[in-house]
Formats: structure tokens, sequence, C-alpha cells
């Protein structure tokens, strides 16, 4: 956690959720995302903890505010709690590991039972380094991906590769989609379907305020 | 020093243990005679004439020296005696067969002691983990693995594992060794009479019994874990993490009761608080870990916690610590809140990440005079406990109601097996049954189970002596009725033969009368039960 979690200098707040079976690298494809930074023996996640980055798209800064969780089957009931409110969703699979992408459609399930209706998901195939031990095949999870309009990227958290883009294309994503909810909503008025349940502050832009929070670690 | 923090606590205690003075005193006492051999002699006097309201008392209020040489003595004869080892208890007993979540413990045993730097170190930490996970899996296999298990476990390796770092033997443990744990299981260890190995073992500095003194040690790692997840993690085991979250609600209730108005603030009224749940489901030892390097740990404040629990017998202890932990940094999260609140999408998001932010981020687990606060409170503020409420908040087979002392004693509580193995049993029947419920419903639930079950065997309880008259009435019934029927030969002749008859005259003469049918019919057992008319029953047709 540092300080850039609690900070106010940003135009939009994007929450985005982190699932996916453990082990498959969610924790760290999210700290390569936001510190750039790869634990090869990183502390399993209990419950659920987060971590942001704030991005630049199209002049906008963005600040995503990232929910990583436990993978265990047990804590799905408390993990699906923070589903709420998401804009966004990446479902995570070890590309080494076939029962790892075969419960992606249960955690897809998961999320559209649990999330907002208009979430945007992507999944994710981590460990692409680990080519040699590759238990499925990237055509077939494309093809997934596609019948259930996810986004789909190959990652390492390993090695990078790939881990910024992904983030950045769900991102994007979900910037075109509020975006375009804005024009709608000025045109029609009536495109209230699309928008998140509730008036949620992450979709208003704040105003740029370089307000710092207090995290100043004091005491 | 050490002396002036025990006479503090022993001032502040004389309340909590009440009628303990005369211990306290003992203590002292022995103590002082003791001092200058420093605490291990006295705990090794206490180990070796089993004196376990001593040791009790001696891991309670531990202020500090005592080494994790001595820790796993003074755990170990505890936890034994708690729960003490019968045959049910053998090694005979293990499954070798494969427990269903053995996948997702070498998952996280491979995310294990990260911070170590010393890799052989930290791979043989993590072969013990592994294997003495596995092995209580295999044991118990109606116990489920949760991730966060294998934290609390490896801070009972680690406090085991100095010992096994000198020994040779230890080195020849291979990960693969884990999968053939029936060899590696050594049968015969309990023979070997506790107290006599507790001596041999800390005294010990004989070189040529290192083979015994290994599996020895092991073994008795293998009965710590045993025990306190017998007694003390059984809630966070069954299918699901509900039980788990019933004891989470336990801190907004404390919290409410210590501060209302953070309670407030804090919306804890609305909100789940799965914000605690990594730091109860570990005990904080998933945040909280205490090395840098073995050897220069036995200070750190997570064994302090579990010497707390497993002295004082108690589950309570993290929540309270916690709950303690939240009303402390009331400040710091009012601050937090004010200046976050449009920083997160909604109430619940934004509480957990303060609450979780302040609990980590804050200097506090460095801080040795804020924990020792929190540790002297936790024992302290028992008085927080209403048990009357908080079995609704519970289910009435949890660890918290069963096997956790509420209100501190200084006998230690001793629980068999079957026992504890029944109350799991349960609660994992209970557990099926709420498996759809929220946690709310839950709650409803475990407090219509009292009204309806508590409520009569209370009142019949209560109300024994009116329950002996009526019972009295009823056998007295019941003595007439026999009396007459062997008297009278039938029971047709109980009730009065003359009543019928008039009775049969009355029908008899409705029927005949058509028009005086209908008024008649109304209701006939009226004019019957109107005494004064009885007699006159016969006599209507013929007024007619
Ligand atoms: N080879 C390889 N290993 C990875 C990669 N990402 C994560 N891992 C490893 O997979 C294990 C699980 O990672 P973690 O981030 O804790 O998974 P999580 O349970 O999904 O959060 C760790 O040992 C990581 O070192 C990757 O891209 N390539
Ligand atoms: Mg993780």
């Amino acid at each position: 956690m540092n300080n850039e979690d609690y900070g106010y200098d940003y135009d939009y707040l994007f929450k985005i959720v982190l699932i996916g079976d453990s082990g498959v690298g969610k924790s760290n494809l999210l700290s390569r995302f936001t510190t750039n930074e790869f634990n090869i023996e990183s502390k399993s996640t209990i419950g659920v903890e987060f971590a942001t980055r704030t991005i630049e798209v199209e002049g906008k800064k963005i600040k995503a505010q990232i929910w990583d969780t436990a993978g265990q089957e047990r804590y799905r009931a408390i993990t699906s709690a923070y589903y709420r409110g998401a804009v966004g969703a990446l479902i995570v699979y070890d590309i080494s590991k076939s029962g790892t992408y075969e419960n992606c459609n249960h955690w897809l399930k998961e999320l559209r039972d649990n999330a907002d209706d208009n979430v945007a998901v992507g999944l994710i195939g981590n460990k692409s380094d680990l080519a040699h031990l590759r238990a499925v095949p990237t055509a077939e999870a494309k093809n997934f991906a596609s019948e259930n309009e996810l986004l789909f990227t190959e990652t390492s958290a390993l090695n990078s590769e790939n881990v910024d883009q992904a983030f950045r294309e769900l991102i994007t994503a979900i910037y075109q989609m509020v975006s375009k909810h804005q024009v709608d909503l000025g045109d029609s008025g009536n495109n209230a379907a699309a928008a998140p349940k509730g008036p949620t502050i992450s979709l208003t832009p704040t105003p740029n305020e370089n307000k710092k929070s207090s995290s100043s670690n004091c005491c | 020093m050490t002396d002036i923090i025990f006479n503090k606590q022993l001032l502040r205690n004389r309340n909590v243990l009440g009628g303990g003075r005369s211990l306290e005193e003992k203590f002292l006492l022995h103590y002082s005679e003791m001092n200058g051999k420093g605490p291990a002699a006295f705990v090794q006097k206490s180990l070796t004439s089993r004196d376990l309201p001593m040791l009790k008392y001696f891991a309670m209020n531990n202020s500090g020296d005592m080494t994790n040489a001595l820790r796993k003595e003074v755990w170990y004869t505890l936890l034994n005696a708690q729960l003490p080892s019968t045959k049910m208890n053998d090694a005979d007993s293990i499954k070798p067969k494969k427990h269903k979540d053995e996948d997702q413990v070498v998952l996280d045993v491979n995310r294990s002691f990260g911070a170590l730097k010393n890799l052989s170190q930290k791979e043989r930490l993590r072969a013990l983990l592994q294997k003495m996970i596995i092995k209580i899996l295999r044991k118990y296999p109606q116990l489920n693995y949760y991730q966060g298990y294998h934290d609390v476990v490896s801070v009972f390796v680690l406090v085991f594992f100095e010992r096994l770092n000198k020994n040779p033997t230890f080195h020849s443990i291979k990960r693969e060794e884990c999968n053939l744990l029936n060899e590696t299981m050594d049968t015969d260890n309990d023979v070997i009479e506790p107290g006599i190995a507790n001596a041999a073992e800390t005294c010990g500095d004989a070189i040529d019994e290192k083979d015994t003194k290994f599996v020895l040690d092991e073994t008795k790692l293998f009965r710590c874990i045993e025990s306190f997840t017998l007694l003390y993690l059984r809630d966070f085991m069954t299918d699901s993490l509900d039980f788990a979250v019933d004891q989470l609600k336990m801190i907004p209730y404390l919290i409410k009761k210590m501060d209302p108005e953070l309670y407030q603030i804090l919306h804890l009224d609305k909100i789940e608080p799965f914000f605690a749940l990594s730091d109860i489901l570990t005990i904080f030892s998933h945040n909280q870990k205490p090395y840098e390097d073995i050897g220069s740990t036995e200070h750190s404040i997570i064994f302090f916690i579990f010497d707390l629990i497993i002295s004082t017998q108690s589950m309570y202890i993290p929540l309270i610590i916690y709950a303690n932990l939240v009303v402390s940094k009331k400040a710091t999260l009012l601050m937090e809140y004010d200046l976050n609140v449009a920083n997160f999408e909604n109430i619940p998001d934004m509480v957990h990440a303060i609450i979780q932010k302040v609990i980590l981020t804050q200097t506090i687990f460095d801080d040795e005079n804020c924990w020792r606060s929190l540790l002297t409170e936790a024992k302290i503020n028992n008085s927080l406990i209403d048990l009357k409420h908080i079995r609704g908040m519970l289910n009435p087979y949890s660890v918290l109601l069963t096997t956790s002392v509420s209100h501190h004693q200084l006998e230690l509580q001793v629980y068999d097996l079957p026992y504890i193995l029944e109350l799991f049993d349960k609660e994992v029947v209970l557990n099926e049954k709420c498996k759809s419920f929220s946690a709310n419903d839950r709650q409803l639930f475990y407090q219509g189970g009292r009204s309806s079950y508590n409520r009569i065997f209370y009142f019949f309880e209560k109300h024994k002596t009116i329950f002996l008259i009526y019972k009295l009435s009823l056998f007295l019934l019941v003595f007439a009725i026999t009396v007459k029927i062997l008297k009278d030969g039938h029971l047709k002749k109980l009730v009065a033969r003359t009543y019928f008859q008039r009775l049969h005259h009355y029908y008899g003469t409705i029927i005949d009368s058509s028009s005086t049918r209908k008024r008649l019919w109304v209701d006939p057992l009226s004019r019957l039960f109107k005494s004064a008319k009885y007699s006159h029953i016969p006599d209507i047709p013929s007024s007619l």
C-alpha cells in the first residue's frame, strides 16, 4: 500500500476486481502493474487487499483501484461482496494449469451474479513465460473470450510481458464506455441501463484537487 | 526488570483472577527464589513438577524473557494438558489417504517464509510446515484447510524449529517425504512420560541422544498444532467460512461497547466486518511475521499473542485485541475517514481500506509498548464479554461458546477428543443447514433456536417444583383410574351412568320432535353444562 492509494489527484476512479483460482498469479500481476515488482514467493492473499495506480487515458488521469482477492473456493462468499461497484474485472488463469482455465466459467458466473451488469471483463492467461508447460491453447481461450465478449491477453507477471497492456486495455474499455455513456445521457437522457446502479462516485469526474491524502504515516 | 512488570500485573490481575491470591503469592515466592537463575529455572521447576496453574500463570504474564526453547516446552505442556492424547489420538489412526485440500496446502506452503534470507533454512521450514499441515488433514479428514491456516501453523513451526535446526537428523528430511507420511510418522513417542521427557529435553546437553530428541520434538510440535487446531481453530474449518464470519461479528459488537461513537461513524452497524478476516483467521500471523532471521525472533509480538491464547485458553483474545486496536486508533481513523470519503466506490470499501491501512501501516506492529498494553487490556477486558448476548450471535458449538474461557480462571480447562470431534460434527451439520443464509439470517436462526429449545428447557428447569405438582396430580389420576377399572371391570362405568342415559334420552327426543330440532341443535352442550338446567333436560320435550 502506498500513499497514492489514498490520493485525490485523478479525473476518474475505476474500481476493478482481480479474480481467479489460487496461485494463478493475481497478486503478482497486481504488484507488477502498480509497483513493477515481482516476488516469486509473495504471501498468499487472505481475504481481500487492494492497490492503485493512476494512468493516463486519452488525456484523462484515471486512478485504477484494484481489489485483489483470495482464490480458494471457501473465500468466494466473502470476496464476491467486494464486486459491488466494480466497473471492471480481470479473470486470471494459469496457462500451465488447465484446471484454472476450466474454472473461468465459474468465475464469470460468479461475477455476473454479484457484480453490476455493465462491468467490463478481461480474461488473462498468466505465466506465458512457462511456454514449455503450456496446457491451455491460446486459440481456445481466445474463442472462449470472444464468445463471452471478454477482452483477452496472455501475460507474464514474471517477465512483465503484456501486463501493462492488459490493464490498460481494460481501463480504456471502461473509459470509453463511461464517456460514451455520458454522451448518451446528454443525448437521450434515459440510457440508465448502461450506468452502474446508484450514484457511484467512481464514474463522476472529481475536481482535480491536488489535495494529498494524509497518509503521511504519522504517529 | 521482570519483577517490576510482574508486580504491576499482579495488582491488576488480582481482580481478574479472583480467589487466586495464594497462587500469586506462591508465584512471586517461587519466582524470587529462582531469581538470578532466570525464568528458565523457574519454568523448568514448574515443568518438572507439572505445576500447570503456575505455567499458565507464567505464560499469561510473560514479560518477554521467555526464549523459544522454553516457550515450546510451556506450549506443549499446556496444550497437551488441555486436550490429552488418547488411544484414538494415536498415530495409527492416521489415514494415509490424500486430503482434498493438499494441493492448496502446497500452493500456500511454497509462498511461506518468504522473508527468510537463509535458503536452506527456508526449505527446511517449508518441509516441516507442509508435513505438519498434511499430517493434521490426513488425521482429521473432516477438517477443511483454509488459506491462512498455514500462517498459524508456521508460528508453531518457528517456535519448535530452533532446536531441530541444531540437529543433523533434520537435514535429511526432504520435501518428497511428506507424501510418505506413514513412514516418517513415529508411533511410539507418546509412551514417554511427558514430565520426564520435558526435563530431559530442556536440560538436554546429552549429545548422544540426538535422534530421539529430534523425534520427540516433532511429536511435540504435532501435538501442539493438533490441540491448538481442534480447540481453537475448528470454527474456521467447516465447509464454509460462515462460522468465521460469525466470529468476526464480535468485533463490531466489542467496538460498540467500547466506543459507540466510533461504531456509528464507521457504519459498523451496516457493514460486514470482513476487513478483519485475515488478522482473525491467522491470529495476526499473516501480517505480523516474526522473522528477519531465526534466533532473534523470540520477542516478536506474535509469540506473545499465542502465549496469551494458549495460557488463557481463550479465542476471545484476538477479537478483543482487534477491537482494542481499532478503538485505540480512533483519531487516525476519523482523519482518514474524512480524507478518503470520496476515494472509494462505497462505504464498506472505504471502511475496509482505512481500517486495514491504519492497522497495517501504522508502526503499531513495531511498537512494543502499544502491543503490551493491548495484550494487557485483552487479559483484563474480558468483562466486555456478555455471554447472554453473545449466545445469540454464535452457533452453540462454536469455539467461543464451548472451548474458550470467557472469564479468566486459574484452573486449566481439560477437554477430551471425542467431545471435541462431536462438537465439530455438529458444527458441520449446522453449517450445512445454514448454507444459504446470510450472516444476519444465521443470527436470527441461532436466536430462534434459543427460543424454541432453550426457553422451554429453561422454563422446565426454573419451575421444577410446579412440574412436580403436575406430575403428582397426573400420577393420582392414573392411580384413581386404575383402581376404578379394577373395581368395576371396565372403563365405561367410570363416567356417570345416569348422565349418559339422560343424554341418550335427550337426543332421542330431538330426533322425534322435528319442530324443535333447529333450536335445540344450536348449542345442546351449553345446556348440558348448565348444571341447574341439567336436571330438567328430560323435561324439555314434554313441555312442548
Ligand atoms: N512463472 C511464472 N510464475 C508466476 C507468474 N505469476 C505468478 N507466478 C508464481 O505463481 C505463484 C502464485 O502467485 P500469486 O501472485 O501469489 O498468485 P495468486 O494466488 O493468484 O495471487 C507464485 O509463486 C508466483 O511466483 C508468472 O507470470 N510466471
Ligand atoms: Mg494472491
